[in-house]
């Protein structure tokens, strides 16, 4: 990028050609007050408080939007402007209901830092005072119009980072307000409950309900950490308060591709959780759980594990290094090679799905970043939004940006509808059929690649499509217009996932044998959504082998996971349950001996993320009641069986 | 259908169709434009066909509903050709008599002819009118000749031939050489060199080679009508130009935003769109040029601000139309990101002007920095309202007095706002002003679209500039704060002044304001806004300070300032007033001074109107 040479103030300085003016003063350290503009998100020049004097221009014109030029002579805070600035902050004050001792965001307020800067002690002109509506029936956002500026930022954030379209403008002139949808109440709008519309409002117009007046930036300790809501491994920072978690923000809005966050890192993670193990519990004479001190709960377990062959079930939400002791301490203490993981049926689904493909398993899969370079995306037996949110808006980002083709398969809903250039409607668990009449489809279009194995050219040769189109329910010509589409595209990416647990998992050897079709020496472009933030690490380690025998009693190291029903289904009717969770469940209620367990915030670690991106998770709470990490306990365990885990 | 392959099939189709009309044909026009639709045109064309279809000679008459002719305050308007005969104000009752004597029998009906303030005897045609005298209707005055839905009419008057010189005779760079040495600057109100623009489009990178040209329609200032009887009369002008246009910058498509108010301007059109494609004016291969060019059309909703250039992009792209920041300009990043040539109705009826005769020829009319002629619409307090088209640099007054008759009632010439809402007030000290793009902004105001409002000693300066503020407010996008915040905050204070809240400093705070929104809005919309306002600060000051010091409207217009009474020795009791005073507020015997109860009364001037004595007084 050619270098640039700008006077700016008198003062020499230096930008790239395509910097804006206002990008140019910020990286030479020359303040431009601005609101409507935020770094990553598309410059509009509305607020006008950034406008600056350029030599020959005939107007002041907004730093934000205009272009650097090499020899520009830039003015920034001649009084003019200033005066100017103040004007406009006047006009913005009056405009709504600006009280800032009633704001949750006051003092961290961009609003009222810049009133402060201009010494904007009075306004001159009449306050408007209009009766405006507080939006609050969404479950996490609240929308205070009252105290909107109408910057735009969060239409844009909507837009451009959530890649939703939910925000807009409703009206026009001194009515403009910022609606949902059709003018809907957001609660009742098409809202992803994302949030980078709060993490945007310059004012405290759109608040996070969760983190409501429970602390400002002032008196919070801000810390990143990674999050713990699923797979796709984003970084969050977490502001704290006197050991409680008060916000949850990103830590690169618009820079990460994994900044935008989610319903579950951004709110769900604040929820009132179920009531904390915070003791450990054993059952006693009554059948009651009752309080005991570690060494006794560890000495019981102990005593358990020697009654017979235990089975150990991790939960992949937990970091590596808790996985690894883990499942030393099922070799090594507990003696035992019955070891599978909360999700493991998935991981034995995808890996027998993928025998065929080279290589390590999950290497041959694409890396998040592919997604934003796809050119067509299939998504079968998956619903993003609702496992893996990141991975939708990334998904909508790609349509909206690279106007790449979404073909959903999907036996109810169309998952994104704004978004798919077709929804394929196949009958209930007939997927495998789709894909492989989308092969046939797909070598009758551009020719098979070549080299590909025989068996994979028999099989293909094998397929009907009349038959795969009348086994489906989808029309050969559907089948065959996604085909074209799909043969033409240049960087397709296939998402599937869990969905096809309950229908038939053939459909994932399909998949991976139409992308051995089409892959192009970059590995195969498909990617499997996987549940846990852990997912890939625990399974990588060989924890999910599967509990192929009938064990005497059973080691669930639950963490913070909620079991689901396919879990509690298991624990039934075993010698002995011994369970380390950190809050109350069904599962800990069937225990014999419960250990407490830290949650997310309280522990450390390394994930490895859904394509295989590791990051680290750090401790920002002190673990409730003082309690002990899960390594200690199981070190603790291992030693009353005699055993060492070092 | 004669679908042209070259232009000497054009020119045997030009000569086919002369030949079918000697100079000597029978034809009579009836002006079908809007201000004569309001007077029931239609009627007039009704009784003149069937009075024809009576008449045994009726065959050999060519009747046509041509567009605008311009005069609309005399609607509905005839001219009898071969002689020229113009008649005004007809009705469907004088047809009868218009076919036996005029058409007929050459004699003209003295009652039917114009006459007007300081004219000897009756005008018999056009030029012999004040009102067309001191015009040079080099763009409009095609519009009586013919029938806008026929493309025959058009060739007729030689069109099309500009589009197949252009393509035959001169290269694109010539055609933008040309538009350049002519001067010509955009006609929808901010003025750029047309010339410079296609330039910059024809030089722009476009990566697919997609270039569009757009014809802005979107003819949004209140009381402006010309774009509008320029598409409604004459619509193949307008086309030509787009063409000539095309190709000069390369564009394959362009489009017309139309605002879905003009039903007629669409349908005419339309018609002329589909007629230009039949005969291979648009299409493939244009007159057998290898030149390809097609024009769709896109109506507008009617938001005011989709006339700025931006925001009708966004709303032809179908986003919301609410203008952008200028850098990219359209010319190098406009529709669907490919460069754009936006230029007005007017200004593309121009082109085939000036590429027929010549850009050296047309730079030879107007002023230095203003070439050419500009249609205004002349509305307001005044004699001849209508469609005016005059030379740049001719004076307010010449406009206003010679063209326009004067003020009506011997009111007095009070101001003249020019450029739509967002124009300035101009007073009469300015009236020798000549009007040119440069000297109107001197002035304060603006050349805008071409509107003209004239005001007489009966008009609140201050209540005008809340009225046009008003307007600007409600149809401000709301995207900049200070075009929808400022505007709004000088909207209270204007009405607090007019409704006699008024303070001393309001004057400093319209000011201080009114110079922030122009220098730091976004678009032209707000850049322009506060124009009124300070045109009437300016120029008006005094009545400004008569409402907040003095507490009175010289005028008699701000009800909340003004007091209706009645004068005892003028009035004589005849009761009028009282029996139609809405409030009852006025009493009093028979054939006594009457009285009105200033407790009732709105000071609606009901009785002030109806008065024959002017016994009623406001003060």
């Amino acid at each position: 990028m050619k270098e640039i040479n700008l006077t700016i103030n008198g003062k020499q300085a230096k930008g790239k050609e395509g910097d804006t003016v206002l990008e140019v003063c910020r990286s030479n350290g020359i303040d431009v007050p601005a609101l409507c503009h935020f770094q990553g998100l598309s410059n509009v020049g509305a607020c006008r408080i950034c406008v600056v004097e350029v030599e020959r221009e005939r107007r002041p014109v907004p730093a934000c939007t205009h272009p650097a030029g090499d020899g520009m002579v830039v003015k920034t805070d001649t009084p003019a402007l200033e005066n100017h600035r103040r004007l406009i902050l006047e006009l913005m004050f009056t405009e709504r209901n600006h009280f800032c001792m009633f704001c949750e965001v006051s003092g961290d307020c961009e609003l009222q830092k810049l009133a402060y800067r201009y010494q904007m002690d009075h306004v001159r002109y009449t306050h408007k005072f209009p009766k405006l509506p507080v939006d609050a029936l969404s479950e996490y956002l609240i929308i205070d119009h009252n105290r909107c500026i109408l910057c735009g930022r969060c239409v844009r954030a909507c837009q451009e980072v959530a890649a939703s379209r939910t925000i807009g403008f409703s009206s026009r002139g001194h009515k403009t307000m910022v609606s949902a949808d059709l003018e809907e109440s957001l609660g009742e709008s098409t809202c992803r409950l994302c949030g980078p519309c709060i993490e945007s409002c310059p004012t405290g117009a759109i608040m996070n309900r969760l983190s409501l007046y429970k602390g400002t930036r002032e008196n919070c300790t801000e810390l990143q950490t990674a999050c713990p809501g699923c797979a796709v491994g984003c970084e969050l920072n977490v502001w704290i308060r006197d050991n409680n978690l008060v916000k949850i923000e990103s830590t690169d809005m618009t820079g990460d591709l994994r900044g935008s966050l989610c319903r579950m890192g951004r709110f769900e993670l604040l929820e009132p959780a179920p009531p904390r193990i915070t003791t450990p519990l054993l059952r006693n004479k009554d059948g009651k759980l009752e309080a005991c001190s570690l060494e006794e709960a560890a000495a019981a377990a102990a005593g358990k594990f020697s009654t017979g062959k235990a089975a150990g079930i991790f939960s992949s939400r937990l970091p590596g290094e808790t996985a690894g002791l883990f499942k030393k301490f099922m070799e090594q203490a507990a003696g035992s090679e019955l070891v599978d993981t909360t999700d493991g049926n998935w991981y034995r689904a995808i890996a027998s799905g993928m025998k065929n493909a080279n290589g390590n398993l999950f290497n041959a899969e694409i890396k998040l970043e592919s997604i934003p370079e796809a050119d067509f995306i299939l998504l079968v037996g998956a619903d993003p939004q609702k496992t893996n949110p990141v991975v939708s808006t990334l998904i909508r980002r790609t349509v909206n940006s690279n106007k790449a083709k979404l073909v959903v398969i999907d036996a109810d809903t169309d998952l994104l509808p704004l978004w798919s250039y077709i929804w394929l409607k196949p009958k209930p668990g007939t997927e495998d059929a789709v894909i492989q009449g989308l092969m046939k489809g797909v070598v009758s279009q551009s020719g098979a690649r070549r080299g590909l194995s025989e068996t994979l050219d028999n099989k293909i040769k094998s397929i009907d499509l009349a038959k795969a189109a009348q086994q489906s329910g989808i029309s050969q010509d559907d089948l065959l217009s996604v085909a074209t589409a799909y043969a033409q595209a240049k960087k397709p990416v296939i998402i599937y996932g869990d969905g096809l647990l309950a229908g038939n998992t053939d459909a994932i050897n399909d998949i991976v044998d139409l992308a051995t079709i089409t892959a192009n020496g970059n590995g195969l472009g498909v990617l499997s959504l996987k549940p846990n933030a852990n997912s890939r690490g625990a399974w990588e380690l060989g924890l999910a082998k599967g509990v192929t025998e009938k064990p005497a009693g059973m080691f669930l190291l639950l963490g913070d996971e909620e079991p689901g029903e396919r879990l509690l289904k298991q624990l039934k009717g075993l010698g002995y349950l011994v369970v380390q969770a950190s809050y109350e469940s069904p599962a800990t209620e069937m225990a014999d001996v419960v250990l407490p367990s830290p949650i997310w915030a309280e522990r450390a670690g390394k994930y490895v993320a859904i394509d295989g991106h590791t990051l680290e998770a750090k401790r920002v709470l002190d673990p409730a009641g003082g309690m002990a990490q899960d390594a200690e306990v199981l070190t603790l365990i291992a030693k009353k069986l005699e055993r060492s885990l070092v | 259908m004669p679908n042209l392959k070259s232009p000497v099939a054009l020119e045997q189709l030009r000569n086919h169709i002369m030949t079918r009309r000697p100079p000597e044909q029978i034809t009579v026009s009836v002006c079908g434009g809007t201000g004569c639709h309001a007077y029931k045109c239609e009627d007039v064309a009704a009784a003149l066909r069937q009075e024809l279809a009576c008449h045994p000679g009726g065959r050999d008459v060519v009747m046509k509903v041509t567009g605008c002719h311009g005069l609309c305050e005399r609607g509905p308007l005839m001219v009898i050709h071969p002689q020229g005969i113009f008649y005004q104000r007809v009705k469907p009752g004088d047809v009868p008599e218009i076919v036996a004597e005029t058409v007929f029998g050459g004699r003209f009906i003295d009652r039917l002819l114009y006459t007007g303030p300081g004219m000897d005897a009756a005008a018999l045609r056009e030029d012999d009118i004040p009102f067309y005298r001191k015009q040079q209707r080099l763009i409009f005055g095609n519009n009586g000749l013919i029938d806008p839905t026929s493309i025959e009419d058009y060739m007729a008057i030689g069109g099309y031939s500009s589009l197949a010189k252009a393509l035959f005779a001169m290269k694109p760079a010539d055609v933008i050489e040309e538009i350049k040495v002519s001067g010509l600057r955009g006609r929808g109100g901010a003025g750029f060199p047309t010339g410079l623009k296609w330039e910059m489009c024809a030089s722009a990178v476009a990566h697919d080679g997609a270039r569009y040209v757009i014809c802005n329609a979107d003819e949004g200032d209140p009381g402006a009508y010309m774009d509008r009887s320029l598409l409604e009369g004459n619509p193949h002008s307008v086309i030509e130009g787009m063409i000539i246009g095309a190709y000069a910058v390369g564009a394959g498509t362009g489009y017309v935003y139309v605002r879905h108010e003009y039903p007629l301007a669409l349908k005419n059109l339309r018609t002329a769109l589909i007629q230009a494609e039949r005969y291979g004016l648009l299409g493939d291969n244009i007159l057998g040029s290898r030149f390809n060019f097609r024009i769709r059309i896109s109506v507008g909703g009617g938001a005011f601000v989709c006339g700025e250039e931006t925001a009708l992009l966004f709303s032809i792209e179908g986003k919301p139309g609410n203008p952008r920041q200028r850098p990219p300009f359209p010319a190098r990043q406009g529709l669907f990101g490919k460069p754009t040539v936006l230029n007005n109705v007017e200004t593309w009826a121009n082109v085939p002007v000036i590429t027929g005769l010549g850009g050296p020829w047309y730079a030879r009319l107007g002023t230095r920095n203003s070439k050419g002629t500009k249609i205004f619409s002349l509305v307001g307090k005044i004699n001849n309202t209508g469609l005016v088209e005059v030379p740049m640099g001719i004076t307010l007054r010449e406009i206003v007095f010679d063209i326009g008759g004067g003020i009506p009632g011997g009111k007095g010439f009070k101001a003249v706002q020019t450029g739509g809402p967002s124009g300035g007030c101009l007073p009469e000290s300015l009236l020798d002003l000549p009007v040119d793009f440069d000297r109107l902004i001197e002035a304060g105001s603006i050349m805008g679209s071409g509107g003209m409002i004239v005001m007489d000693g009966e008009t609140c300066m201050v209540d005008v500039a809340r009225y046009f503020t008003h307007f600007l407010t409600e149809e401000s996008c709301g995207k900049c704060v200070p075009c929808r915040e400022g505007l709004d905050r000088m909207l209270d204070i204007l009405t607090d002044i007019t409704e006699g809240r008024g303070r001393p400093e309001d004057i400093e705070l319209l000011q201080e304001l009114g110079e922030a929104i122009k220098s730091a809005s976004l678009c032209a919309l707000g850049r322009t806004a506060p124009n009124p306002v300070l045109s009437t600060l300016r120029y008006f000051r005094d009545e400004y300070d008569a409402h907040i010091r003095g507490g009175r409207c010289p005028a008699g217009v701000c009800k909340a300032l003004i007091s209706c009474s009645i004068d005892t020795a003028r009035c004589n009791g005849c009761g009028l007033c009282a029996r139609e005073c809405p409030q009852v507020a006025i009493t009093g015997e028979k054939k006594q001074a009457h009285v009105i109860d200033q407790g009732q009364c709105t000071r609606c001037g009901l009785c002030k109107d109806l008065c024959k004595f002017d016994a009623v007084v406001i003060s």
